[in-house]
Formats: C-alpha cells, sequence, structure tokens
C-alpha cells in the first residue's frame, strides 16, 4: 500500500486532520462516533474494524460524517457557515506503530501520509501499559498528540485509579479520562485537542541500540514522524519503510548493520529489544501513576471464566448456538423469508414489473432478461433480497451482539482445537460461523486472517463443507423426517471431510499458520443503539458488494439457459447422478440449480422427495452430496473477486469431484448397510 | 514418592510413612521371583507400593498426557508456564523462542523476561493473564514462557 505519496481524502494543510489510534477493543471507533456524529463499527473481536473511516469534528461533538474516502468536499458542519472543517480519520487497532499487520501498516501510512496530524490516542484505562507502549512510540516520533483513558468506569470496577494529572505531568502530553459509551468526558477531550503537543517523554535504549540509531540519523529523509522513530522502525524490522522512504542502498546496509550488532550485544532480535525496552519503561510509568484498591469481582468476570471452562463452556456454547439458530434458522429463513418471498414478491413486486417491463419493452429477450425465469427481478432480486437479505440480516444482528457483549473471541477458544485438525486455529471461527447464514459473505470475511495460506484454506472449507442458512433449513427438514441414524450420517460425513480436507490443505498450501494469541476482552452487556448500527453497516455491505454478485451469477444462468447449455450440462451430467450417485435423473436438474441458486438446489430434492422420489439412502447421499457441493455461483464470483482466477478454478476442481466422490462411496456403503439409517 | 532423581539411583522417601531408601539396595528386587519385569517400587517399612517410572511403559505414556500439577513454584524453580500452577502469578525469566516476529509480538502484550503472568487455564485452550489483559495463547507459545516463582520481598502486603 502506498505511503505518504496518496493521502486517503483531501486535507486542507492549515486543518490537520486529527487521527484517532489505540489498541483493539479500546473503544476508539465509539469516541470517533462521538467525535464526529458517524458511526464505525465497534466490536470486541480483534481485528474486525478494519475499514478506515472519516468524519468532520463539531466542536460540540455532534459532526456530520461521510465515508466517501475519495476527496469529496464533506461539507461545512451545520449551522457554522466558513467554519473550517477538521477531519477526522478513525484507524484500525494496532498493537504497535511499527507493523506486524496490515492494519498496523495502515496506521503507519496514515500517520506518514498526513503532516501534521494531531493524533488523539485512546487507551484502555485498565491496560495503561499496553496503551502507554505506543504513547512512547508516539513521544519517539515527535506527533503531536492527546491522550484519553476510555472505560475508566471498567477501570474503577476492578479498583483501579490512575493519576492523570500525575500520567499528564510524565508524559508531556495533556491526558483525560472518558467513559465514551455514555459520551462522559468527550467535551473535555475535545477542550484538551488544542493543546496537542509532542510528548516530552523519552525512552533512554542499551547503548548497542542508541549506537544503531546515531549512524542511521544523518541518513534518513524528512518525514512526517521524527528521524529517531524511523529509524527504530527500521531496526525493528519494518522492511516497507525502504520503498515508503524510497531509502538508499546505504541505508538498507546501516539498517542490517545495526540489527546485527544489536542481536550480538544484547542477545537478541532488535524488535524484541526494542520492545523489551519500552515495555519496561512502560511499566515503570504505570506503577507511578496507579493504584489499587481491592473489590468484589464483577459478576461478568465470573461468567467471563465459565464461558471457556473446560466443562461449563461446552453447554453455554451449546445454548449459545441454539438460541442463534432460532433467531436466525427460525424467524429469520422461516417466518421473514416466507413474508418477504411469497407475499410481496411473489403477490406485489413481480407482478408489478412484470406488467411494468411488458409495457416498456415489446422485446421478449429483455423481457426475459428482466423477469423471466432467470430474471433480474424475478430471480437476482428476489433471491438476494427475499430470501438472503432477511437471514444474513438476522444473522447480522445475532452476531453483533456475540461481538459487542466479548463472547466471540471465547468462541474462538472453545473450538480452537477443533480448528487445529484442520491446520487452523480459533481465529478462523469468524468466517466459519458467517458462512452458516451466507457462504459469499463469509468469504469475503476472511480478508481478516493474517495469512494467506489461512484464506485460502477457509475459503476452500467454505466452498467445500459450510451449509448457509438458506440451505440448512431445507436439510435439516428434510432428515427430520428420516430420523437420527440419517441426520448422524450426514453430519459426520461432512464434518469428516472437512476435517480430512482441513488437514490435507495444509499441509499442501505453502505458506505459513498465524500465530493462536488472541486477547479476551470482558463480558458487556450490549449497547442496543450498536447493535442497530451496526447491522444496519453490514447490510449496507452487503447491499453494495453481495447483491451484484448475485445479480452477475443470475446473468450467467440466463445466457447459460437461452444459449441451450443448461440442458447440456444437464444431459452431461446424467450418467455421474444416476450412475454413480444412484439417484433418479429428475435429481440432475435440482444439482445443477442448486450451484446456480442455492437454497433451489435443496428445495428441488425436497419436492422430488416429497413426491415418493427418494428413498432414504438416497436422501442422505443427495443431502450430503449438495452440502459438499460449491455453494452457489455468487460464491464462486466471491472467490474470483477476493483470491483471484486461479485459486478459484482450483477450488472447483476440489469441490467438485470430492463432492461426487463422496456421494458415490456413500451411496455404495449405505447399500451394503441400509440398517445405518434406522 | 518423592525422587530426587533417576531411580535407579535415588534415595527416595515414602509418601506414606515418610521412610527414606534406595530402591536399587531392595531385597525384592533380587530375591522376588517375580521381580525380572516387577516395575513397582514397595517401601521396605510400610510395604507402600509406587509405579517405578523408568521401567513402566504405562506410566511413562500416562505422564505424557496427564502430568502431576505442580500447586506451588519452590524458590528459584524455573519452569515451562504450562507446568506453572493455575491461578499464580509468577515471573517471567526466559522466552524459549527464535521467532523474531513472535517474540515481538509477545513483548507487546507484556509477556517478556520480568513481567508478571498468571496461568489461567489449560484447556481447551491455554488463557494468560498479565497485568489487566486475558490471552488465548497456543499451547507452543506458552510452553516457551519459562516462569519463576514471584520472589517474597516482591509480593505486595494486603
Amino acid at each position: 500500500m502506498p505511503c505518504h505519496a496518496c493521502p486517503l481524502i483531501q486535507i486542507d494543510p492549515a486543518q490537520p486532520p486529527l487521527v484517532l489510534i489505540g489498541n483493539p477493543n479500546v473503544g476508539k471507533s465509539v469516541i470517533f462516533g462521538a467525535l464526529t456524529g458517524r458511526y464505525a463499527a465497534v466490536s470486541n473481536y480483534p481485528g474486525t474494524t478494519i475499514e478506515v473511516a472519516y468524519g468532520t469534528l463539531q466542536p460540540n461533538g455532534h459532526g456530520n460524517g461521510r465515508n466517501n474516502g475519495h476527496g469529496d468536499n464533506i461539507g461545512q458542519p451545520n449551522g457554522q457557515a466558513n467554519c473550517p472543517v477538521r477531519h477526522v480519520i478513525d484507524t484500525p487497532g494496532i498493537q504497535s506503530i511499527t507493523p506486524f499487520s496490515d492494519d498496523e501498516r495502515v496506521t503507519r501510512d496514515i500517520l506518514l501520509a498526513h503532516q501534521p496530524a494531531t493524533v488523539v490516542q485512546v487507551v484502555d484505562a485498565k491496560n495503561l501499559p499496553r496503551g502507554l507502549l505506543i504513547a512512547l512510540e508516539l513521544a519517539e516520533a515527535g506527533v503531536p498528540f492527546v491522550l484519553t483513558l476510555n472505560m475508566a468506569d471498567e477501570a474503577a470496577q476492578r479498583g483501579i485509579h490512575v493519576d492523570t494529572e500525575k500520567l499528564a505531568a510524565l508524559l508531556g502530553v495533556p491526558v483525560s479520562s472518558t467513559v465514551a459509551i455514555r459520551h462522559e468526558g468527550i467535551q473535555e477531550l475535545i477542550e484538551q485537542l488544542g493543546a496537542a503537543r509532542p510528548a516530552t517523554c523519552r525512552v533512554a535504549y542499551p547503548p548497542a541500540i542508541e549506537a544503531a540509531i546515531t549512524d542511521l540519523l544523518p541518513h534518513l529523509p524528512a518525514a512526517p514522524l521524527a528521524p529517531r522513530a524511523l529509524a527504530l522502525m527500521l531496526l525493528a524490522g519494518d522492511d516497507d519503510l525502504f520503498e515508503c522512504l524510497d531509502l538508499s542502498q546505504t541505508v538498507r546496509t546501516l539498517v542490517q548493520q545495526g540489527r546485527a550488532d544489536i542481536q550480538s550485544a544484547l542477545g537478541h532480535p532488535a524488535g524484541y529489544a526494542i520492545n523489551r525496552q519500552r515495555l519496561a519503561q512502560a511499566n515503570a510509568l504505570h506503577a507511578l501513576v496507579t493504584a489499587r484498591t481491592p473489590v468484589t469481582p464483577h459478576w461478568a468476570a465470573a461468567l467471563g471464566r465459565w464461558t471457556v471452562h473446560p466443562i461449563l463452556g461446552w453447554p453455554i456454547l451449546a445454548a449459545v448456538l441454539y438460541v442463534v439458530y432460532l433467531f436466525v434458522g427460525v424467524l429469520g429463513a422461516g417466518t421473514l423469508v416466507d413474508w418477504l418471498e411469497n407475499v410481496l414478491f411473489a403477490q406485489w413486486i413481480n407482478p408489478v414489473m412484470t406488467t411494468l417491463v411488458a409495457w416498456l419493452t415489446p422485446i421478449p429477450l429483455i423481457q426475459d432478461f428482466l423477469v423471466g425465469e432467470y430474471g433480474l427481478v424475478t430471480m437476482a432480486l428476489t433471491y438476494s433480497l427475499a430470501i438472503v437479505l432477511p437471514i444474513v440480516g438476522t444473522f447480522f444482528i445475532a452476531f453483533s451482539i456475540l461481538e459487542d457483549s466479548g463472547y466471540l473471541p471465547r468462541l474462538a477458544v472453545m473450538l480452537d482445537r477443533a480448528f487445529r485438525v484442520m491446520g487452523l486455529n480459533g481465529k478462523a471461527v469468524l468466517p466459519m460461523i458467517l458462512g452458516l447464514g451466507c457462504d459469499t459473505m463469509a468469504t469475503m470475511t476472511t480478508r481478516i486472517l493474517e495469512t494467506r495460506k489461512e484464506r485460502i484454506q477457509v475459503t476452500l472449507l467454505l466452498a467445500l463443507g459450510v451449509p448457509c442458512s438458506a440451505q440448512l433449513g431445507v436439510i435439516l427438514g428434510m432428515l427430520a423426517g428420516l430420523g437420527v441414524g440419517a441426520t448422524s450420517i450426514w453430519l459426520g460425513v461432512v464434518v469428516g471431510v472437512l476435517l480430512l480436507v482441513g488437514w490435507l490443505s495444509a499441509k499442501v498450501i505453502p505458506g505459513k499458520q498465524s500465530d493462536f494469541i488472541l486477547e479476551l476482552p470482558p463480558l458487556r452487556l450490549p449497547e442496543a443503539r450498536n447493535i442497530v448500527l451496526k447491522t444496519a453497516a453490514r447490510m449496507e455491505w452487503y447491499l453494495k458488494e453481495a447483491v451484484p454478485v448475485f445479480v452477475a451469477g443470475t446473468a450467467v444462468l440466463f445466457a447459460l439457459d437461452r444459449l441451450r447449455l443448461l440442458e447440456a450440462i444437464e444431459r452431461g451430467l446424467s450418467p455421474l447422478i444416476v450412475g454413480w450417485l444412484g439417484l433418479p435423473s429428475e435429481a440432475t436438474a435440482a444439482f445443477l440449480i442448486g450451484f446456480l441458486r442455492r437454497d433451489y438446489g435443496a428445495a428441488g430434492l425436497f419436492n422430488i422427495a416429497r413426491q415418493g422420489g427418494l428413498d432414504p439412502v438416497q436422501v442422505v447421499v443427495s443431502l450430503v452430496v449438495i452440502t459438499l457441493f460449491m455453494p452457489c455461483v455468487a460464491n464462486l464470483l466471491m472467490i474470483v473477486k477476493e483470491h483471484g482466477i486461479r485459486t478459484a478454478l482450483a477450488t472447483s476442481a476440489v469441490v467438485f469431484p470430492l463432492a461426487f466422490l463422496v456421494g458415490g462411496l456413500l451411496r455404495w456403503a449405505l447399500v451394503w448397510m441400509p440398517g445405518l439409517i434406522g | 514418592m518423592t525422587a530426587h532423581a533417576h531411580s535407579s539411583a535415588t534415595t527416595i522417601r515414602c509418601k506414606l510413612c515418610g521412610f527414606a531408601f534406595d530402591p536399587a539396595a531392595l531385597a525384592c528386587h533380587t530375591s522376588c521371583p517375580l521381580h525380572q519385569h516387577c516395575n513397582v517400587i514397595c517401601c521396605p517399612n510400610c510395604g507402600y507400593q509406587v509405579v517405578d517410572e523408568q521401567r513402566s511403559q504405562a506410566a511413562q505414556w500416562l505422564a505424557r498426557w496427564w502430568r502431576p500439577r505442580k500447586r506451588q513454584l519452590a524458590e528459584g524453580e524455573q519452569v515451562a508456564l504450562t507446568d506453572a500452577p493455575v491461578g499464580v502469578e509468577t515471573e517471567i525469566c526466559a522466552l524459549l523462542e527464535d521467532d523474531p516476529l513472535r517474540l515481538a509480538r509477545l513483548s507487546i502484550y507484556g509477556l517478556a523476561p520480568g513481567c508478571r503472568v498468571c496461568l489461567l487455564q489449560r484447556h481447551p485452550s491455554c488463557i494468560v493473564r498479565t497485568g489487566e489483559t486475558e490471552l488465548a495463547l497456543s499451547r507452543e507459545i506458552v510452553a516457551a514462557i519459562q516462569v519463576r516463582a514471584i520472589a517474597r520481598d516482591d509480593i505486595p502486603s494486603a
């Protein structure tokens, strides 16, 4: 990503932007919302807020921010004509300004792009040492900043009291205290912004590090960050800076030599040695300004321990997942979808649009393209808005509650061992759980995984064996009619294939697995306003990114039908479906349409079974195959968009043959042992 | 039995009666007709038997999965954090780790020599607390963190 050559928005040089910086889960986005009036995603799951949000500051703390990111004129604050616009930029949560992840690279680049930015560092008041690590980096960078200790109420609950005046004196910058979620302390923070200044506090490093810094300083160019900070970032391992700052070969040589000298003198890699010194200073500052009083442990602390308990954690997890199933699977996928599809679209929208299109154009091709069997309105929009939208909407509500309550990382802890069998770790739980809502959306969410290997692995597993809500409801309905044996076989085969393919893909796909280091935030009662706003923001995201993909998928379907290729594909697949899987020929259309529209596939099989066209063995075989099939054409197009055409082709090359192979083997096993179904 | 070294050259103290003896000198190992494959040690004082872990394959296999956990660390004793007592705050004395990126990440979270850490649980994942931060970590990472008991004068009085 380009650095200072690419400012993210057009900034008035006379009004440098405010940049919010802080660890994940410190309430930074809530403060952004309080300063600008614009909502940004608030999450307890570190790394979720990866987009950069922009707004304009209002002196009274209620702004009119817009997230366009393309230099549009943001506009004047309400009721204040000719008042200079002060932009506010919300950065992703970071652990360090020296970047170890994409989020941290974005933050570093924002600091390099905008000079002289004023920084508002948001710190979790009860985790002061971690915030002070970043504050010391900001001090070295010479950036003017203010520091706010947020979530002061949680710190008080734990008996932690920070002397903000003493901390301000030691750091040399204004320090305030806030409870952003209740808008407490925001006005004081705004009033302190004018007093932002570079910190006077400095870290004294061992002689080997100081010598390496001294050697580098004369060779470093002018930049928004002080040369000392740049030298430390280079020594700590930020190799992107060589290109960002267009550094000479001399500098590269000095950096390599400096790292070697530090390793030789201190016995540790340079980055680690630098962090250790900062940590020692941060701990010393913390000890000087913090007092603790004994308090009764909060109820949330006990509940938090139970949610990850080796025994109690499992029934809690089962209960949570069951409640989510009731909300998403029954209310969302049942009640809401029924009304939207069978009443709103079937009885109102589609008939009106059909009449309108027939009136507007006499050309049958255009009529069919818009409102025909595979029409834009009658299929693409009906599918994406009547079927998928209520499911992902209810799913996002449930997901937002899990995030804001702090339960999601605990889910990752409970499932980490299971994911390790598949060569992943618990952090992959996020996209996998989302896949139960919509695989297309979940494929997009693989962006949050740290390594390319993990992103491709999870994409493959999502495409292979995670049924979306639209499909899952129909599958479970069909299996319920056959009993526990059939359900167990379906579940066992799908989970077994996932574990096996996951394990194999971990061996085959090149690259590294990321470390499982996951912060567990305290459990909290979610704020209703945040849930509603976050769900609305995500549904907006779905409408902008996923719906066009569904439209494109339907266009492909329309073209295949017009060119009579659908019939040809059906004839070609028939021997495989009938001969190898042992299914009736009518099932071929269900599989084909299932790839093009997922719920239609399962529903098609359901209709055949209801008419007595499938015996129990055929039901189980067909459901296993349709579960393991590529989810839908929209998902395939999303894989192309996220990972490229080669990865999409490779995924298809694994998923399609494997689905048929497993289905055929299962068929033969059940033919030999029909008693397994019961 | 509390053993100080390998049992073949070790003085053992019986856990039941406290009698100290050398198992190598036991007469039962030579005079008993079953001594050839015997993998228990009998206290010559009270007859209490314990398994000789050096001679028992089953005991060695079980020890990999179910090791007796320490309830407290002796002063100066250094162990991997995975073997530290649960719920007891300890001090990090070393990180047995070569990966510079992992070292840097751990130090950012406050996991560095001189810092205090408390193992909260081992299953289903390892969870540690440093300061007010709770972290879930892979077992491999936790095993690389060497800890020792906090010296008495460093423990703040109530």
